[in-house]
């Protein structure tokens, strides 16, 4: 073969090697990028199925929680009206009879009251505002501390699933203010300025180093459950001073 | 019209293009006018129109001797009249060059922006140096600046891969249905092919010039196949194409 004919077969070579490697360098790319869309897929349903654990979790957290205060409205409210109810329904003296049919009223009342807290239903027709009025008013009428909230927007637009998160947060939040902090005063704060939208909680209580890492999960919990609706959970704390918790809502 | 005229304009390959062309304006005629102001848009339809334009001002010089001749004793080229290689330098290898790494540039992120921007600066610099201290005239053969023009454009097409295996953005999209996809694929092609013409053109000049020839055909067909795709980004809706959005980055 002469060297003429070898260089162009090297050359014809080149080419068809270099066509070869350019079409296997542009095929891995597809096949890498196919790759990684299915790592993303699956790395989605695992983030919807953690968020629908959370979301159940959640909701058995409430159930329990509402629970446990009808139990505690049963045998200290309706309990006591229907003690009261049986010793004046007792009494031959028709006011008193009349006072116990207005006590027996009260108790049905009440009944119908709890009895509308025993689904989750009324989280869809509670605001975030109305929520927290009622868990300060509750707070307040144990005698616990001083309660007030300012509020410069209503949160009524909040899909389910995150207003019940919202509500478990806040909630957990207000039980670690009753159980840890002994407040003089708790203070809710909630306040939209342009997209942000973020809840204050401010205890002014014995407070707690919050530079030191928490042995318990309560409140790396709480910064999840805030994560898995797009939102964000931050706290402060000073000691002897109290503490404030931070939520920013998701946009 | 004499035969001259249709050696000049009736090959195949000029005949494709002016399709190209014709169906293009045709399309960006009957598609959206929202979509004009875009740069995925407007672009590949300017490179098409400039490859119709200079394709066409080069078959002209052929057609028009007298024109040729003058342009290139402007140039001051009076030894080779005959060459129109010119056109090819000004308009393809320069000005089209620019245009395909601004619609590369369209598909990248900032951070690789930034990377096309400053390819952009150092090809044209290089460009204006070498032509103004008359390394490489304008009516000669450029190698160099040939080589800095492919090796800008690969590095470029390396960069979208690079994005696409690792952008977010990408992640919603099928590849194969993405026009920014076979564009940037035959330009990869394409622009390969010529470091390799480029490296060997002197001998196979010389010693044969058939395999030349035949590297220039795939050459041909490779940047029609270019220009289709171009083709494929404004005619997306008129055509009723099955195409994806490009991913938009903020």
């Amino acid at each position: 073969m002469s060297e003429e004919s070898s260089t162009i077969i090297t050359m014809i070579i080149a080419s068809i090697f270099l066509a070869a490697l350019l079409s296997f360098f542009v095929i891995a790319m597809v096949i890498l990028h196919r790759q990684r869309q299915v790592q993303n897929l699956q790395k989605m349903d695992q983030v919807k199925s953690e968020h629908e654990k959370t979301l159940l979790n959640i909701e058995n957290e409430i159930q329990q929680e509402t629970l446990t205060h009808i139990g505690r409205e049963l045998h200290d409210n309706i309990g006591q009206l229907l003690s009261l109810a049986k010793l004046n329904f007792g009494s031959i003296k028709p006011e008193k009879l009349a006072e116990g049919r207005d006590i027996l009223g009260q108790a049905i009342q009440e009944v119908r009251g709890l009895s509308k807290q025993l689904n989750l239903d009324w989280v869809e027709s509670v605001s975030i505002n109305e929520f927290i009025k009622q868990q300060l008013s509750r707070i307040q009428k144990t005698g616990f501390c001083e309660t007030s909230l300012e509020a410069n927007f209503e949160l009524i637009d909040l899909p389910k699933d995150q207003k019940l998160v919202l509500i478990r947060v806040i909630q957990e939040s207000l039980n670690n203010v009753i159980k840890h902090a002994s407040p003089d005063k708790i203070l809710i704060r909630m306040y939209e300025s342009g997209h942000k939208r973020q809840i204050i909680i401010t205890d002014y209580g014995k407070g707690f180093d919050s530079s030191q890492r928490s042995s318990g999960s309560g409140m790396y919990n709480l910064k999840k459950r805030m994560e898995t609706i797009g939102g964000r959970f931050e706290l402060t704390s000073i000691i002897g001073k109290g503490t404030e918790i931070t939520l920013t809502l998701p946009n | 019209m004499d035969s001259r005229f249709y050696q000049a304009f009736g090959g195949w390959y000029m005949i494709i293009l002016d399709l190209i062309l014709i169906i293009g304006v045709f399309c960006i005629s009957r598609g959206p006018k929202d979509k004009r102001a875009d740069i995925k848009y407007w672009l590949p339809f300017l490179i098409v129109l400039l490859a119709f334009f200079y394709e066409n001002l080069g078959a002209y010089t052929n057609f028009n001797f007298e024109m040729k001749r003058s342009v290139n004793a402007l140039l001051g080229n009076t030894k080779n009249p005959k060459y129109n290689v010119w056109v090819f330098n000004i308009f393809n290898q320069q000005l089209l060059t620019l245009l395909i790494l601004y619609l590369l540039k369209s598909y990248l992120s900032i951070r690789k922006k930034k990377i096309v921007n400053w390819l952009m600066f150092f090809f044209l610099g290089t460009s204006v140096f070498i032509v103004g201290f008359g390394f490489e005239p304008i009516y000669g053969s450029q190698p160099l600046i040939f080589s800095i023009a492919a090796g800008s454009i690969l590095i470029s097409c390396g960069l979208y891969f690079m994005s696409f295996i690792t952008d977010d953005s990408y992640l919603e999209s099928n590849p194969l249905r993405l026009a920014s996809f076979w564009q940037v694929t035959f330009i990869l092609f394409y622009h390969s092919m010529i470091f390799l013409k480029t490296v060997s053109q002197k001998y196979l000049w010389a010693e044969n010039m058939d395999l030349y020839k035949s590297l220039n055909y795939i050459n041909t067909i490779l940047w029609l196949f270019i220009m289709i795709t171009m083709l494929l980004s404004y005619s997306t809706d008129s055509l009723k194409l099955k195409l994806e959005r490009e991913p938009n980055y903020v």
